[in-house]
């Protein structure tokens, strides 16, 4: 049924979830969320999160009404085989969409701060082309290269944030609650949209050998997700306090802050690797969750070779989502958190409320016919 | 699956060669760049003058170099004026042969003169322009700043250098370029930069540009423009209310023995304790500061628990008076709030801040402030009893 | 068995008891082999012999000894039983009465050529349609020496030797255990080499087991002369630049890894065995972790997979750290950099690219060259031309520094087919931080994590046991557990 033979452990799928929402948000979250939230913005991952949870609740009930299934497998169990392709294709829309997104980002981060000169073709397509050829091998090797490159994606981050702790100034944690809940609760629109991602796991779930642990891995990485972005967020503000949201990328202007013994200093370097390493696995899961989910909706009984083609439409999407960098920073802020927010929360819930109660309904005409009979 | 393999095996490398013959677009040799080390920012004619230092990789040629050698030149300066910073650094680029690489550059020098016509646009200049450092320490400095880059240090590589290790000494206020921004953008809209001058040549050595640069006193800024000079012993205390006071000697006279201690302190620490009772604002300082007895030029031992005592009231005494004159300047002449007591409100009384923050100004030329020391001596250095007092021993 | 020999289709019959005939089949297999021996006799009671061997691989002098003298004084009891009977008759007695520790009696040419080719001697008698294989082997070769690929300071001194026997009782030896295996197999259809698969019952697994007979049953070549002519023919990836069989010459470090419930395959003719599967991580120890203190094998280990990234990266990032990332370098050693640097002529990607490649050459020259040479050319190569370089200004000083550390990285990773893998990939790395720096290096990096995740030994993945991962696997890659905590 499934498209790819391979089989993950629960672990690994937490480690492929975790840059899946860390990567792309360590950089802007700090300055996103310092808008509306001052400096409490170092609460809004905690309140954003809950869409994370959510998202979690939403992806592990689906695969308890219809285990084995993803979720346009489910689409089809729900609403029978032509709505539910219809429905498929709702998401398959969406997937390119936020694939080119995220590879448009990495294009311009790394045009803005490493390689202002190459063309953004290369630095893009050679992303993709190496996430391509990734997902071709399937999603035990997606599994193992998320599991190295997590590590050392935690490592790096963690190593840069023990050498600022000399820089930073608890002081600028005051004042608290400064601009009030209303403000927190804004500043989270942009981790919730982040944590919503979450809701990728309706599609990787089947692929889970050990089902047992399933929940406790995914809340630990759930967790994990959320303290690394408070962490991210309270070093950004303890260095740079009320200047955080004035730069586009906080972390970067904290890592290149760094100087230890005059032989330790600007490390962006390590930020733009932590960034590249999180951002592979990010697209790498992106991708490999459109290709199989696309193979699913048109019936293929492999993924394989939808892989490039499917690559090079998100090229494309990448080109066409935006032009510039402004327009993709509109794309990232508020009113496009509420769209992703549609398509990664609203959509999957309502499917599964559709699927409760269906179940439900299913029940009680059982019950009514057994007692019947 | 092996022909899969193949082209694997086959396109990486192809991949990689087709990049190298296109590519390498944002190759840049060593070879090719002009290193700065130091930028001062002038004020000439009417327009901004930057000037930059910049290394020259030829001379010493790695073999170490006698001194005279690399007092010689190593760096070089040039200059170049434009109506906007960004200009003077585009006109700057065409007098040189390589391309500028300003990521080393670990000094800006800003001159008093272009401090009076405001900081602003160099802070976003500097935090805008990809290259620059925000760790860069900034100083300010009494003339030409360009001057002050062409110094020749005979004791250090170049003048960047002995500037970058004086901030790190803590020679003065230690400042950088994030820092000054935050300064500027914060609620007290100051900033204190040290100020630097060319000290008057008194050695006969080659020239006068063979010379150190020598830290005297500070300049500060309110709102981002300069506004005065101090020095010492003015300076003191306003470098001790900002808690950048180090590694400074203090002089102690105690009332009733004649001569002077000499105390080091180990750490001087004020604490600001906001405070806001029935809406009158007011300030409490606590000044902490420990440290250690090095000269010791009057008669009275420092064995005796009570002349211990009595050196620290004075030294108490003294680091009040310091405090004092520094927040007489801050509240009655320069009306400019320089050590941060807004950002203090705003932490510990946000909401009334909120109200009142457009009627600041009024609030902190009325502002109450309490100032207590406290001090502690550590130790009378390697000697207890006065040394050197002719025939002390026959008594 | 494929076994192509000179015969004209004659390997399929059985032997039949006449001695002309049986001579002739043999003799027009063996024909322009003038190591083969053929003699017939007759005995003095009047009986015939054809006896076949292989001069040089024969012990002709115990053929003599042990066979032949004793079959002219046992000749009496012979005459009394009928031709027909006589085939169980050899079972009993006289042939098979030789003083000799082993002896086969079999039936056919096929093995008949066999068993000669392998050094036995073959005795036929007129009218018994059988014969009986004397193992009378000759030593050949050396007696077991201190393996010069891997030398260890603490540790056994004996390596494998050119003859499987050897080889095989230098194992037997540190295995006093009937669970220790050996199963024989014959590859290569000219050479004929004789292949032993050794594995410890019961530590094995049985599915990885039939596995590897399966592959190396369906192993079709022509010549088996180095352990590496099978390695390629059974490896799961054949294009991988990664070792996925280790190659030891150590017979204690293949006692160890059968006991960790690998098989090893040992082959005639070559003093080197292979042991799957193996994983990166296997690549990176060197038997001695084992023999010294523990923490000091900790130490080494981790200084090991350091020293295996810098191989892999060093030059790679020297180029990109001075053509893309200026600012990261310290600023002192940006100055001297660029003092050093300032009078050479070519690009940092092409000096590094030179004076990696010359540093190759030099290898590969003094890997060849005769011994007494191999040292001018080492001291000609790296001392003289590289002061020459450096002082006519053709190459900087900092960059033969970066190379001569790579050097010794790559000379610091115990496994030698895994150091050549790391210099070769070195090149398109150092290409790619050619073109697009930092991020060039790193898309190498993910590239080469890709494939070694894809990668598996005889079905183990290459990245195991860190992923997929196992907690109990991870303590001897981070870590070195005393023995008694590991669980074995």
């Amino acid at each position: 049924m499934l498209t790819d033979q391979g089989k993950i452990s629960s672990v690994q799928l937490a480690y492929m979830m975790i840059p899946a929402i860390l990567a792309t948000s360590i950089l802007s979250i700090p300055s996103l969320s310092v808008q509306y939230a001052g400096h409490d913005m170092w609460m809004t991952p905690l309140l954003g999160s809950l869409a994370g949870l959510m998202s979690i609740g939403v992806a592990m009930g689906l695969q308890r009404l219809y285990p084995g299934h993803t979720l346009i497998q489910v689409c089809n169990a729900i609403f029978g085989r032509y709505i539910g392709s219809v429905l498929g294709f709702v998401f398959l829309f969406y997937l390119p969409h936020l694939t080119g997104l995220v590879i448009q980002v990495y294009g311009n981060f790394i045009i803005s701060n490493a390689l202002p000169n190459t063309p953004l073709i290369v630095i893009m397509g050679s992303m993709v082309l190496v996430c391509a050829i990734n997902v071709r091998l399937g999603i035990e090797v997606v599994g193992r290269t998320s599991q190295v490159f997590v590590t050392v994606f935690f490592v790096l981050l963690g190593l840069t944030f023990v050498l600022l702790i000399r820089e930073l100034d608890p002081a600028e944690l005051l004042p608290f609650m400064e601009k009030g809940f209303p403000s927190i609760a804004k500043g989270s629109l942009a981790p919730a949209a982040w944590f919503s991602e979450y809701i990728m796991l309706a599609f990787l779930l089947p692929f889970i050998n050990d089902h047992s642990h399933t929940a406790k891995t995914l809340l630990g990485s759930w967790l994990l997700v959320v303290i690394a972005m408070i962490i991210t967020n309270l070093f950004c503000l303890l260095l740079m306090g009320d200047l955080t949201d004035s730069f586009t990328f906080p972390v970067m202007i904290a890592a290149r802050y760094i100087t230890i013994a005059d032989f330790m200093q600007h490390i962006e370097a390590v930020i733009i690797a932590i960034w590249i390493f999180g951002i592979f696995v990010k697209i790498s899961v992106f991708l490999y969750v459109f290709v199989s989910s696309t193979a699913e909706w048109i019936g293929l009984k492999d993924y394989r070779p939808l892989v490039f083609p499917a690559s090079a439409l998100c090229m494309g999407y990448a080109y066409w989502v935006t032009t510039g960098r402004q327009g993709a920073d509109s794309l990232i802020r508020a009113s496009s958190n509420i769209y992703t927010l549609m398509f990664l929360l609203v959509i999957p819930a309502a499917l599964y409320g559709i699927a409760g109660l269906k179940r439900m309904w299913g029940n009680i005409r059982k019950g009514a016919k057994g007692g019947s009979a | 699956m092996t022909g899969r393999l193949l082209a694997r095996i086959v396109l990486l490398p192809l991949l990689s060669c087709t990049l190298l013959l296109g590519g390498c677009w944002d190759r840049n040799e060593i070879n090719d760049l002009a290193i700065v080390l130091a930028t001062g920012v002038d004020w000439t004619d009417g327009e901004v003058e930057l000037a930059a230092q910049i290394f020259v990789p030829r001379g010493g040629a790695g073999e170490g170099g006698a001194p005279a050698e690399s007092a010689s030149g190593v760096t070089l300066i040039r200059t170049a004026q434009g109506t906007t910073i960004a200009e003077a650094l585009n006109r700057l680029q065409r007098q040189v042969s390589r391309e500028m690489f300003w990521g080393h550059c670990e000094v800006i020098v800003i001159s008093e003169e272009a401090g009076q016509q405001g900081l602003r646009e160099y802070i976003d200049f500097f935090l805008r322009y990809p290259q620059f450092r925000e760790h860069a320490y900034v100083f300010s400095s009494k003339g030409k700043a360009k001057e002050l880059l062409a110094l020749l240090d005979p004791l250090e590589r170049n003048s960047a250098e002995s500037l970058r290790e004086m901030a790190i000494l803590g020679l003065g206020a230690r400042v950088t370029v994030l820092d000054l921004a935050k300064g500027i953008k914060g609620p007290s809209e100051t900033v204190i930069l040290s100020r630097l001058l060319v000290s008057p040549s008194t050695h006969t050595e080659q020239s006068s540009i063979v010379n150190s640069p020598t830290v005297n006193g500070l300049s500060l800024y309110n709102r981002g423009y300069y506004v005065k000079t101090v020095k010492e012993p003015l300076s003191l205390g306003v470098l001790m209310l900002a808690n950048e006071l180090n590694n400074i000697i203090l002089q102690v006279e105690v009332a009733g023995i004649p001569g002077i201690f000499s105390v080091r302190p180990h750490k001087i620490e004020a604490r600001l304790k906001p405070a806001i009772r029935e809406d009158k604002w007011s300030m409490t300082i606590n000044i902490e500061t420990k440290g250690e007895v090095v000269l010791n030029t009057t008669n009275a031992s420092l064995a005796k628990q009570q002349v211990m005592a009595a050196v620290e009231q004075a030294w108490e005494e003294e680091m009040k008076l310091l405090a004092e004159q520094a927040i007489q300047l801050a509240q009655d002449e320069l009306h400019a709030d320089l050590f941060q007591f807004a950002v203090k409100f705003r932490r510990h009384y946000p909401r009334q801040w909120k109200a009142q923050e457009a009627q600041w100004d009024d609030i902190f030329s009325k502002l109450e402030v309490q100032v207590t020391a406290h001090a502690k001596i550590t130790g009378s250095g390697k000697s207890t009893t006065p040394q050197g007092i002719p025939g002390s021993e026959n008594k | 068995m494929r076994t192509r020999t000179g015969g004209k289709g004659a390997t399929k019959q059985a032997l039949t008891g006449k001695l002309s005939t049986d001579a002739a089949i043999l003799g027009s297999v063996f024909e322009d082999c003038s190591d083969i021996m053929f003699h017939t006799f007759q005995t003095m009671w009047g009986t015939s012999f054809l006896c076949v061997c292989c001069r040089g691989l024969c012990d002709t002098e115990r053929l003599e000894r042990q066979v032949l003298a004793p079959l002219e004084s046992d000749e009496a009891g012979v005459l009394n039983f009928p031709a027909e009977r006589s085939s169980r008759y050899l079972r009993n007695h006289q042939l098979q009465e030789a003083p000799v520790a082993s002896l086969e009696v079999i039936q056919s040419v096929e093995q008949a050529i066999q068993g000669i080719l392998d050094g036995q001697a073959l005795v036929i008698k007129e009218g018994v349609p059988a014969g009986v294989l004397y193992s009378l082997h000759k030593p050949v070769g050396r007696s077991p020496e201190e393996p010069a690929a891997e030398s260890t300071v603490r540790g056994a001194r004996d390596g494998f030797t050119e003859s499987l026997q050897t080889n095989s009782s230098l194992l037997r030896m540190r295995l006093k255990t009937p669970a220790f295996k050996q199963r024989t197999l014959t590859i290569g259809s000219y050479t004929n080499t004789k292949v032993l698969l050794v594995y410890i019952d019961g530590v094995i697994e049985s599915s990885l087991l039939e596995k590897v007979q399966e592959r190396l049953q369906r192993l079709d070549i022509s010549k088996v002369l180095e352990s590496q002519n099978i390695e390629e023919g059974i490896v799961d990836q054949r294009f991988s630049p990664f070792p996925q069989m280790l190659a030891t010459e150590r017979p204690d470090v293949v006692v160890s890894n059968l006991l960790e419930g690998r098989f090893a395959i040992l082959i005639d003719g070559t003093p080197f065995s292979l042991i799957a599967p193996v994983t990166l991580f296997t690549m990176l120890q060197s038997p001695e972790d084992y023999y010294q203190n523990m923490y000091m094998s900790v130490f080494v280990r981790w200084l090991r997979y350091l020293f295996f990234m810098l191989s892999l990266l060093l030059p790679s990032a020297y180029v990109a750290v001075t053509t893309f990332h200026q600012e990261m370098i310290p600023t002192v050693l940006l100055l001297s950099i660029a003092r050093a640097r300032e009078e050479i002529p070519f690009p940092a990607l092409i000096e590094a690219l030179i004076m990696e490649i010359s540093f190759e050459a030099l290898r590969e020259a003094g890997v060849r060259l005769p011994r007494q040479v191999g040292s001018a050319v080492s001291i000609v190569g790296a001392l003289i031309i590289g002061q020459a370089a450096t002082s006519a200004g053709i190459v900087s000083a900092p960059m033969i520094i970066i190379v001569a550390i790579t050097g010794i990285a790559s000379f610091m990773i115990p496994r030698y087919a895994m150091s050549t893998s790391t210099r070769l990939l070195r090149f398109p790395i150092m290409l790619l931080a050619g073109t697009m720096g930092l991020t060039g290096v790193m898309l190498g990096l993910i590239l080469i994590v890709i494939h070694l995740s894809s990668l598996r030994s005889f079905g183990t993945p290459y990245l195991a046991p860190v992923t997929p991962t196992s907690a109990e696997g991870m303590k001897d890659v981070w870590w070195r557990s005393p023995p008694w905590r590991r669980a074995r």
